[in-house]
């Protein structure tokens, strides 16, 4: 019964991916600005890093083409939650809340957290992962370090378990909207967390951040410490981390959102 | 001028009653602040200056940002052009006020709520800065100066907006339009690093647009490497580029509200 629920749930999102691309066909001319915009956003990151070396040659150790992989695996990361989560869905929870519009997708046969979070795919944000995986090549083509089979495995395993704990972050912002009406800052401030994940994480190696960015906003599993599975060092304690923290963080984010969404009153008539 | 004074009466209020979007905003600037000190911090560690700017200069420029940025914001086109889209600009036409005066009202009355309840902890904060590395950059002439260019920024901001929002006659969401500026503000406009740390052909290249009044002018100011002997210029260059905006935000208006109709219910 269970892998049939899982089943169903897969063919609705392929639905739904099928209604996310029939939407960007009508609208044609926005889809085409908000692809410019998505390209525009990683080509102010490069040269954001571009700047940054222009000045120095290492940071925290890592060179310009480990930081270009970091970023290339960064913005796959990064444009996969902006359109699978983000755009259509989290912005709006608040003000969905505020209106009342959540009723109908409340009423639905179909898992709240599912619905209200995965429901509407910004077609967008997938083509804009391209340039992210040209630069993971680009970067690696430019490193000269042998990466085994085993560390590249490792490597996906912690993006995963990344992407896990992303999502258990950016839903668990975005479930207190239902305690705070027309709290419209909370999905943003999840996002804003994630952009920490642009950084190698050896800049946060220190004291409080170190706790922050390893154990309460654990980002870093997002994009740092997968690149640093290939071409810096295996170590074996971040990968025990990072499956910990995303069976963790999920595990409260359920829960969460469990009990606040008992809390939600309709606004509507 | 009661009625526009109504409008700002009432936005005010508005603001009040949402405050923890105001907490929410505030959390925001600091993570971004945060996201870009940390790495600027570490890179320090191994040089004692970056295009020429010392590391408490650094600190002291990435964390005036989102004060600047609070004075000199404009997020119009996010509300107004939302409302373009769902055909509830008609509510604002039949009423008997210009609705560019109405909506500059919204900005002020927001962003002064927004200036009141920040300024205070910005002032704790530099004082704290300041104390940490025994050292004070900014000086008194220095922030009025800043202040001054940053009002004639905000106006600058305000007719660009404004251009933004009436685009919602034509396109599906502005919401893109909103990120759009923020990367323009980020690379063109001093967000995200003093035109120090480029090249001196993209220095140059970013001094002819008008982006650099929202963040890099008004700093320079602040920090003490602009004078009252750049004012004259720099007031003058801003006063040209809102004459433009002013234009280019008519004609939209113009175009798009002929075009306009709302539907439905």
């Amino acid at each position: 019964m269970e892998r049939m629920g899982v089943k169903r749930y897969l063919r609705i999102y392929l639905y739904y991916i099928k209604f996310g691309l029939i939407r960007m066909m009508i609208y044609r001319t926005s889809f085409f600005i908000e692809l410019l915009v998505e390209i525009l956003y990683i080509g102010w990151l490069i040269f954001y890093f571009k700047v940054v070396f222009g000045n120095v040659s290492t940071v925290s150790g890592w060179t310009f083409h480990e930081v270009l992989f970091l970023i290339g695996l960064n913005i796959v990361v990064f444009e996969f939650f902006v359109g699978i989560l983000y755009v259509w869905r989290l912005r709006l929870l608040p003000e969905r809340i505020k209106n009342g519009d959540v009723d109908t997708i409340l009423v639905k046969p179909l898992n709240t957290m599912f619905n209200l979070t995965l429901s509407s795919p910004y077609v967008a944000s997938i083509i804009s992962m391209i340039p992210g995986f040209y630069l993971m090549a680009y970067g690696w083509s430019q490193i000269n370090q042998p990466v085994s089979f085993m560390n590249i495995l490792w490597s996906i395993l912690v993006t995963i378990c990344g992407i896990t704990i992303g999502y258990a972050l950016l839903v668990g912002f975005s479930s207190l909207s239902f305690v705070f009406t027309n709290a419209k800052f909370l999905p943003d401030l999840g996002m804003d967390l994630l952009e920490y994940g642009q950084n190698p994480h050896p800049v946060y190696s220190t004291g409080l951040l170190r706790f922050a960015f390893y154990f309460v906003f654990p980002v870093i599993f997002l994009a740092s410490i997968p690149t640093s599975l290939l071409f810096k060092e295996t170590n074996g304690w971040f990968i025990v981390l990072a499956v910990s923290l995303a069976v963790l963080f999920m595990t409260i984010t359920i829960e969460l959102w469990s009990r606040l969404i008992k809390r939600y009153s309709s606004a509507s008539s | 001028m009661q009625k526009y004074l109504g409008i700002f009466r009432n936005y005010f209020s508005s603001s009040l009653e949402y405050r923890s979007n105001l907490i929410g905003l505030i959390i925001k600037e600091m993570i971004g602040m945060g996201v870009i000190l940390v790495l600027w911090v570490t890179i320090y560690q191994s040089e004692e200056t970056v295009g020429g700017y010392s590391l408490i200069k650094t600190v002291h420029y990435y964390v005036l940002v989102p004060f600047i940025g609070i004075i000199t914001q404009v997020q119009l086109s996010n509300e107004l052009g939302k409302e373009i889209k769902d055909g509830l600009l008609s509510s604002h036409l039949t009423k008997p006020y210009k609705l560019w005066i109405g909506s500059f009202m919204r900005v002020l009355a927001e962003k002064i709520f927004t200036l009141s309840m920040v300024l205070p902890l910005y002032i704790l904060l530099i004082i704290g800065l300041d104390r940490f590395f025994d050292a004070s950059l900014l000086s008194m002439r220095g922030v009025l100066l800043g202040l001054m260019i940053c009002l004639a920024g905000f106006i600058l901001h305000f007719f660009l907006d404004l251009a933004i929002t009436w685009l919602a006659f034509w396109t599906d969401d502005v919401w893109s339009f909103k990120h759009f500026k923020d990367i323009i503000f980020g690379v063109l406009g001093g967000v995200s690093f003093p035109f120090e740390f480029l090249t001196p052909g993209l220095q140059a290249l970013f001094h002819l647009l008008p982006f650099k009044f929202m963040y890099y002018i008004p700093l320079s100011y602040m920090l003490g490497d602009r004078g009252a002997d750049h004012l004259v210029m720099d007031l003058l260059g801003i006063t040209v580029w809102i004459g433009i905006m002013i234009s280019i935000a008519f004609a939209l208006w113009q175009m798009g509200v002929r075009k306009y109709g709302a539907y439905g219910g």
